[in-house]
Formats: C-alpha cells, structure tokens, sequence
C-alpha cells in the first residue's frame, strides 16, 4: 500500500533531508588566501594555447568553409 | 556611497581587504548551506571575493555591497554545482538515514536526496532557499538576478520533480 504525503510533509521531509549538518560558521580569516590570489601574476598564454592559435588561423586561411562550418555548428 | 566602498571601486586594496574581512562570513555562510561542503565553501568564498574584484568598476555605489556579495556568491554555488558529480560533493551523501515520527522518512529521505542531488543547478539552488532554507521569495529572486515569478516557477517545477520521483518509488501524493 502506498504511503501518503502531504505537500506540507514533503516539505519537511526534504528540509530533514538536505539541511546540513556541515557547521556554516567560518572557522578561519581567508583573506591571506585572497591576498595570495590577488599577488598572483596573471595568467600567461602556454606555448600549447599559442600553436593552437596559429593552427586555427592557419586552417581558417586554408579551409575557410570548413571553418564557417565549424563556427554555425559551435 | 560609504568612502570604503568608493574606495574599493577606484582599486584601493586596503578598502577590499575591509569590505572583504566584514563579509567573508556571510558570503560562506551561504555558499557552505548550498554546496554543504566546507572546503569547497572555503574556495568558492574567494572565487566569490575574486569575481567581486575583477568587476569592481561595474559596482553600483547606490546597492548593498553586501546584497551584491551573495549574489555571486550565490552564482559562484551555482557554477560549482552544474560541474561533473566527481567533482564535488554529492546532496545524496548528506542525507541523514535516522527516521523522523511524522513518516517513515528513512527511505524518503534518501529517494529525495537523489532526485534533488539530479535537479537542474537552477532549480535545485532555488528550491533549496526556498524550501531548506525558507527565504522569502522576494530575497530569493534579488539574489539570483531573476523575476519573483521565476522563483515561483522554479520552486513548483522542482517540487513537482519531486514528488514525481517519490510517487514512482511507492510515496502518493
């Protein structure tokens, strides 16, 4: 036989289910860890990101509708 | 404008380092009772700070800096909840087995704690404001970005999915 639950219940039973146990106070300062991240250099194309690119421009030359393909299917 | 918001907004690190020292709490507290997971919470609080930074210049000195704040913080939870399952902590793991004497809940529970772990990011952060956390709609729609209506929307479709996962498992409505 099949159990019935009311909104109400559901509810309450999805608070029960998913309020967490975790302690939602913040235990420490994080700001040397934001500090650290604002000091941090940029971040720097790789010698990957850039063949990629020359590779791209060189098959946009090459193969322009291959390319316009490429850019309506992205 | 407060003079450390005006601050803050002409790039003063010293402002940021007030503004992000009075609400680091706040912006984790939010993020940890959505992703329930501390360190997570921990990284997204300063991805969540790291965003606030990088577009300063778009603050409105005439909003909350702190209403801002959970936006993104909000946003942050919410990109972090839409990567794959293996990257994060899963809601099914938080589900508590111990039964409650208003329903056999044990297994309701954990057939809740699926469906809502399989809710779209959206829906699944709304409803759980909404319904876990009972925010007002209103507070709810201003720190998504989205109309009341839509938080209605939300919060009926995902109660909706709900249920239809309880009543395949057995539960009626």
């Amino acid at each position: 036989m099949a159990i019935v639950i009311d909104d109400q219940q559901l509810h309450e039973v999805l608070r029960d289910a998913l309020r967490s146990d975790v302690p939602i106070e913040l235990e420490r300062d994080l700001w040397p860890r934001m500090h650290e991240r604002l000091a941090a250099p940029p971040a720097r194309p790789s010698l990957f990101d850039w063949a990629l690119i020359a590779a791209i421009a060189v098959a946009a030359v090459a193969f322009p509708n291959v390319m316009l393909g490429v850019l309506y299917n992205l | 404008m407060g003079d450390v918001e005006r601050r803050f907004v002409e790039g003063d690190v010293a402002a940021f380092e007030a503004l992000f020292k009075a609400y680091q709490r706040e912006a984790y507290g939010w993020i940890v009772r959505l992703v329930h997971d501390p360190a997570a919470a921990e990284d997204l609080t300063i991805e969540t700070f790291w965003r606030i930074y990088r577009s300063r210049a778009r603050f409105d000195p005439g909003r909350s800096f702190g209403a801002w704040t959970r936006r993104v913080a909000v946003n942050s939870a919410i990109d972090y909840l839409k990567r794959p399952r293996r990257d994060r902590h899963d809601f099914v793991d938080v589900a508590d087995p111990v039964a409650t004497d208003r329903v056999e809940s044990g297994t309701a529970r954990q057939s809740l704690g699926r469906a809502f772990g399989a809710l779209p990011a959206a829906l699944r952060i709304t409803a759980m404001l909404a319904l876990v956390e009972e925010r007002p709609y209103q507070e709810i729609a201003e720190m998504l970005g989205v109309s009341l209506g839509t938080v209605k929307s939300r919060v009926f479709r995902a109660t909706r999915r709900l249920r239809e996962t309880l009543t395949r498992e057995g539960w009626q409505s």
